[in-house]
């Protein structure tokens, strides 16, 4: 009941448009490569310390929503992912855009944020207390098998080779130890640069491995960046909800692992989308379709991200500790608007929760009109700028949105060097996303690896710490399976050609 | 004559077998076995770095370098083992793989994409943002365009240009405050 007096408080003219202009803002700043969800929210904040308390969490709720939505359109249209976790959407989502069809991958992404972030809101909604016990149960090494899961999934997903797979992901590992120590203090690889000190900055890494190959293909020739069919086919809706009913367990599925995976904090969107990614391509009919642009790799992907802003939620506002840096920064707003975390959630603070709740309601709902409008007007205005104004536009967007970052320009340079280091490795069959992944988990894994190994001599069994928890050994077996469960299954499909073929053969 | 014949076929059969199992090079034949050997190297030479750390520094670097090694050294068996077949022909479906232009094209204006973003990336401390944006965006256009420049193009082009390094300028300096720099030209 009190649920529904807040979401009516919530509709009126005021905060509709507070909640229009926050989702339209954070669409378009997390679209910008180099602006990611928590830049949209942090600087748009401060805004909000003058507004009424219910506007001020109606809007938050609504940047963060569109930010995180906003991330698949250059994931989609540049192949440039506007956030860590649009990274598996670029995976579908730029083969399909490259073979005509991005209209429709825009709204099928629009369709699934929908339903993911319908899905996360309602779990936080329900079942936010429950769920806040299990992100207690996970101690450093259960994080350290998490990274190590989701860097096993990623190298597993390559198509090529899972070795080559797990060499990029132990580069990216590697690169994220530059610098100062997470434990320790210890300053490595650095070679007495200062530049290096301070590491190697995710998202400027991102935007370089991902962003400057295509950069650098697309002025190798006159062709055009994405094919585009003659007549104009609108935003394809009817088209891409044939395709999200028919992928409706898949959505669900992604939703679900998406508000999973979000309550453990730290581990945000990247892993849950890659999860959701995974199993989607794990039980469908064709999972060699996958990668080459099937529209269910999007609608699993931006399913799953989507439902991590509600997921994430859960830790932060039930035990006060973020899912991720943006429920950080609205974090810290909610308690200048006079929320207090804990277990009075939904009894003294109900007010300010069930605004906040129904104002993230709102903005997912209002996803779909403005999603699908922005979309519609990312998507010509990609296909119509000529290369001459395109290429210099997206070089323009990378090296801006990385000097924002740190207000470096050293940065562009290692994002630059980065960027052609991805082309090269590219063109020798090592796909970027090992390399990003290794190093945006790279910090987890070392900060679980290093905590457990003192926890493991301290306690005169490291073979135990590691490997005595059934958490931990839960997640190794799904490492392993997410490792050995491809290889198995293509070593019988191959047998079973084979026995097909002499059967063929022989009479 | 038979046995002959018989020995030549299971031959051309194992030959044959080999070649189906072969691993297909992603551009060479000896780049695939050169770069799993350079990340041989390059995580020998962390593993090496790492005795220079404390323990607690060096653990993890030391483990993960070990890993490269190890993942290295079983692709380059596993290439030794099933061997390795040239590169078919690439890029003949542009969407199956958004790497497939990957290595056909015009390398200078590739070189000459990556030079002037390194050029205007240094020179940012010190000519300002405005400056060097401007000047690398035409000197992206330049790179970029292949049809023949008409002079109203050409000044339809740099309008678009200057008015879209000024919108990104404005929003960037004005809306969202970041401290672009100014150049220590000005400063002088």
């Amino acid at each position: 009941m009190d649920l529904i007096v807040h979401a009516l408080g919530a509709l009126s003219p005021l905060n509709l448009a507070l909640a229009l202009l926050g989702v339209t803002a954070g669409i378009v700043i997390g679209a910008l490569p180099g602006l990611s969800a928590t830049m949209a929210v942090a600087v748009l904040v401060p805004v909000t310390f003058g507004m009424a308390p219910e506007s001020a969490l109606i809007m938050l709720g609504a940047i963060y929503t569109g930010a995180i939505y906003g991330g698949s359109y250059s994931a989609i249209l540049v192949n440039t992912p506007g956030t860590p976790s649009a990274i598996a959407t670029t995976f579908d989502g730029y083969p399909m855009a490259r073979r005509g069809d991005g209209d429709l991958a825009v709204t099928l992404s629009t369709i699934a944020s929908v339903v993911g972030g319908l899905v996360g809101v309602l779990a936080l909604l329900l079942l936010a207390p429950l769920l806040a016990q299990v992100a207690l149960s996970f101690g450093p090494v259960e994080y350290f098998w998490l990274a190590i899961f989701g860097l096993t999934l990623i190298s597993a997903l390559s198509e090529d080779s899972t070795l080559k797979g797990f060499m990029g992901a132990g580069f990216g590992l590697l690169l994220s130890t530059v610098g100062v120590a997470v434990i320790g203090g210890d300053i490595r690889y650095t070679y007495g640069s200062p530049v290096l000190l301070g590491g190697i900055e995710t998202v400027s890494a991102l935007i370089g491995l991902y962003c400057i190959p295509v950069l650098i293909d697309l002025v190798a020739t006159p062709a055009a960046h994405l094919k585009v069919d003659g007549v104009s086919r609108g935003v394809r809706f009817r088209e891409g909800m044939a395709i999200a009913i028919k992928g409706k367990l898949n959505l669900l599925r992604s939703a679900t692992i998406g508000t999973g995976v979000a309550i453990l904090p730290g581990a945000g969107g990247s892993i849950a989308s890659l999860v959701s990614y995974s199993e989607a391509r794990r039980v469908a009919d064709e999972p060699a379709s996958f990668g080459k642009g099937n529209p269910q790799g999007v609608l699993a992907t931006e399913a799953a991200n989507n439902a991590t802003v509600g997921g994430g939620f859960i830790p932060t506002l039930v035990l006060g500790i973020p899912g991720t840096p943006p429920d950080a920064v609205i974090l810290g707003a909610l308690l200048v608007q006079g929320f207090r975390t804990g277990p009075e959630l939904f009894t003294t603070n109900a007010g300010i929760t069930y605004t906040f709740v129904a104002g993230l309601f709102l903005a997912t709902c209002l996803l779909l009109p403005l999603g699908l409008l922005i979309g519609r007007y990312a998507f010509k205005s990609i296909i119509s700028i000529p290369k001459a104004l395109l290429v210099p536009t997206i070089a323009f967007m990378t090296v801006i949105g990385t000097y924002a970052i740190r207000n470096s320009a050293s940065d562009v340079v290692i994002m630059l060097c980065l960027g052609v280091l991805g082309w090269v490795l590219n063109r020798y069959g090592f796909r970027p996303s090992p390399i990003v992944l290794g190093l945006i988990l790279g910090p987890i894994a070392e900060q679980g690896f290093v905590q457990g190994f003192l926890m493991g001599r301290a306690s005169g069994s490291l073979f135990a710490t590691f490997f005595g928890g059934p958490i931990s050994l839960t997640i190794i077996a799904l490492s392993l399976l997410s490792v050995f469960y491809p290889m198995v299954k293509a070593r019988r499909e191959a047998r079973r050609q084979d026995k097909t073929i002499n059967g063929e053969a022989s009479p | 004559m038979s046995a002959v014949h018989n020995r030549s076929t299971g031959r051309n059969t194992s030959a044959a077998r080999k070649e189906k199992h072969a691993i297909q090079a992603s551009c060479s034949r000896a780049s695939e076995y050169l770069v799993p050997t350079l990340f041989v190297v390059g995580a020998g030479l962390c593993l090496w770095e790492t005795r220079e750390m404390s323990q607690l520094g060096a653990v993890f670097p030391a483990v993960i370098s070990l890993v490269v090694i190890v993942a290295g050294l079983l692709r380059l068996g596993q290439l030794g083992l099933r061997g390795v077949v040239a590169s078919q022909e690439r890029g003949s479906d542009p969407s199956s793989d958004p790497s497939s232009d990957s290595g056909s094209g015009s390398t200078p204006r590739r070189l000459a994409l990556v030079g002037i973003m390194l050029a205007w990336a240094l020179a940012l401390p010190w000519l300002g943002f405005l400056l060097t944006g401007l000047a690398s965006f035409v000197g992206l256009m330049m790179v970029a365009q292949y049809r023949r420049w008409h002079p109203r193009r050409l000044a339809g082009h740099l309008l678009t240009g200057a008015v879209l390094v000024a919108f990104f300028y404005a929003l960037f300096a004005l809306v969202l405050n970041v401290p672009l720099p100014a150049g220590r030209w000005f400063t002088l």
